[in-house]
């Protein structure tokens, strides 16, 4: 039998054995919902944490009704207890994610309200109050971006986008997203050289979509790549599949995070330390959008020597 | 006047900007910092009357940072407010474990009152000399 997950447990045969593996914190809380559903028929219906004897916990919902005697005197216990270990770790998530949405959502919120109380009290300094709109629209602009990544994943997730499939150049398309961060790159005197394959490259998809997955994995690589940094660009072919991959020598990623870098929400350990506005979205998106054209998106990375981003796309019949 | 001098750290550019014109235009002093290590040197530096501390900063985090100003003698007594978007509740205690003075959301603040909100930490810290209408 299979007491809570772990096989190798002799389940508690006494109360007082069960009681004791209640987890310490719990154990109170427990004790007073039994108390008053002893004395007041309120009726028991509690979530605790059980332990299983060597230091790990399982969560557990437990509804009781007390058997009484004649004189009203609870005699015995009877009831159910299930495993709810997965539903509060997956309630758990759920509430990690609207905690750091809310804060990713209010951050340029707050920045547009305080910039448009400035301007208001602005009214009579053009030059001032143009400086603290402009700065309330790109605000605005941020919770735009923000707001349409959260919707685009979601679309892609449930497979409800619209697409505009064509035969797409890579070489081109990977031209209008440098000449998108060239103000960024400029700022931080970063060189980008793009390496293309002498024969036409085309691959099928969608334009909007796969030049998106393209900018994610090109502004990365500019974020994570501090000032006077490099970046490469490649493209070719390999068999069947247009290669395109960007390649940087910026921060890297740690060898623990590589597994879960595609994932949602995941944020490698190390890029709090350069920025803090990231939702984890991007290279999620990145590989929602690629496997979608049938490809396949990898990555290899030295921590602190810098990353390499790969991605595969079937070619153009 | 306000004569009280204030150190402002946040990473975000435009929050601080708003910040310091907002309690700039209040009177006080204003010093800024973009990051937690910032903040440390900057508090170090100037010894400010309060200092506001946003929680989710790259290098040092808010935390990290109260923690280090609480445990430097030199910074110990200056009252530290928390300014941040998180309103998760283990923030929140574990900024007043570590001695925060107070805890303040932005998002539910006007810069106007984010101003009276400062001065009444600065009266109940006790460092008001000078500090009122003039």
């Amino acid at each position: 039998m299979d007491y809570f997950g772990t096989p190798n447990i002799t389940p508690p045969t006494t109360r007082r054995e069960y009681w004791s593996l209640i987890h310490p914190e719990d154990r109170p809380r427990i004790e007073q919902a039994l108390k008053d559903h002893f004395d007041t028929g309120k009726p028991f219906s509690e979530e605790y944490r059980i332990g299983d004897g060597t230091g790990s916990f399982a969560s557990v919902a437990d509804r009781a009704t007390a058997i009484r005697n004649q004189n009203g005197i609870p005699i015995r216990l009877i009831g159910a207890v299930s495993d709810i270990t997965e539903r509060k770790h997956a309630e758990q998530m759920k509430s990690d994610f609207v905690s750091f949405v809310t804060h990713q959502l209010r951050t340029p919120l707050s920045g547009v309200k305080w910039m448009l109380e400035l301007a208001m009290d602005t009214m009579d300094d053009p030059e001032e109050l143009k400086s603290f709109l402009q700065d309330a629209r790109t605000s605005t602009e941020r919770l735009i971006r923000l707001v349409n990544d959260l919707l685009d994943t979601s679309r892609l997730e449930r497979g409800k986008l619209q697409l505009t499939m064509q035969n797409l150049s890579l070489a081109e398309l990977t031209k209008e997203i440098v000449d998108e961060l060239s103000p960024l790159t400029l700022e931080k005197e970063q060189s980008i050289s793009i390496e293309t394959a002498p024969d036409l490259l085309q691959v099928y998809g969608d334009a909007q979509l796969l030049r998106q997955a393209l900018l994610n994995l090109l502004s990365n690589a500019v974020k994570y790549t501090p000032t006077g940094g490099s970046i490469q660009i490649q493209m070719g072919r390999a068999g069947d599949r247009a290669l395109w991959s960007v390649k940087d020598n910026g921060i890297g990623i740690p060898k623990a995070d590589m597994a879960k870098l595609f994932e949602k929400f995941y944020r490698a350990g190390n890029v709090l330390a350069v920025e803090t506005e990231g939702t984890g979205l991007g290279l999620y998106l990145v590989r929602l959008i690629v496997e979608r054209f049938g490809g396949k998106v990898w990555c290899e990375s030295t921590e602190g020597v810098g990353s390499k981003f790969l991605v595969a796309l079937p070619l153009a019949a | 006047m306000n004569e009280a001098r204030i150190l402002v750290i946040e990473d975000d550019k435009f929050l601080r900007k708003a910040c310091e014109v907002g309690l700039k235009k209040r009177g006080f002093t204003v010093f800024t910092a973009i990051d937690g290590e910032e903040g440390l040197q900057q508090a170090r530096a100037n010894i400010p009357d309060l200092i506001l501390l946003d929680l989710l900063m790259p290098k040092l985090s808010g935390l990290e940072t109260l923690e280090a100003l609480k445990k430097d003698e030199q910074t110990r007594g200056i009252p530290v407010v928390i300014l941040s978007n998180s309103s998760i509740d283990a923030d929140i205690q574990k900024a007043k474990a570590l001695g925060a003075a107070g805890y303040l959301v932005k998002a539910a603040l006007s810069l106007q009152q984010l101003g009276d909100r400062v001065i009444s930490y600065l009266e109940k810290a006790g460092q008001t000399a000078g500090i009122g209408p003039s």
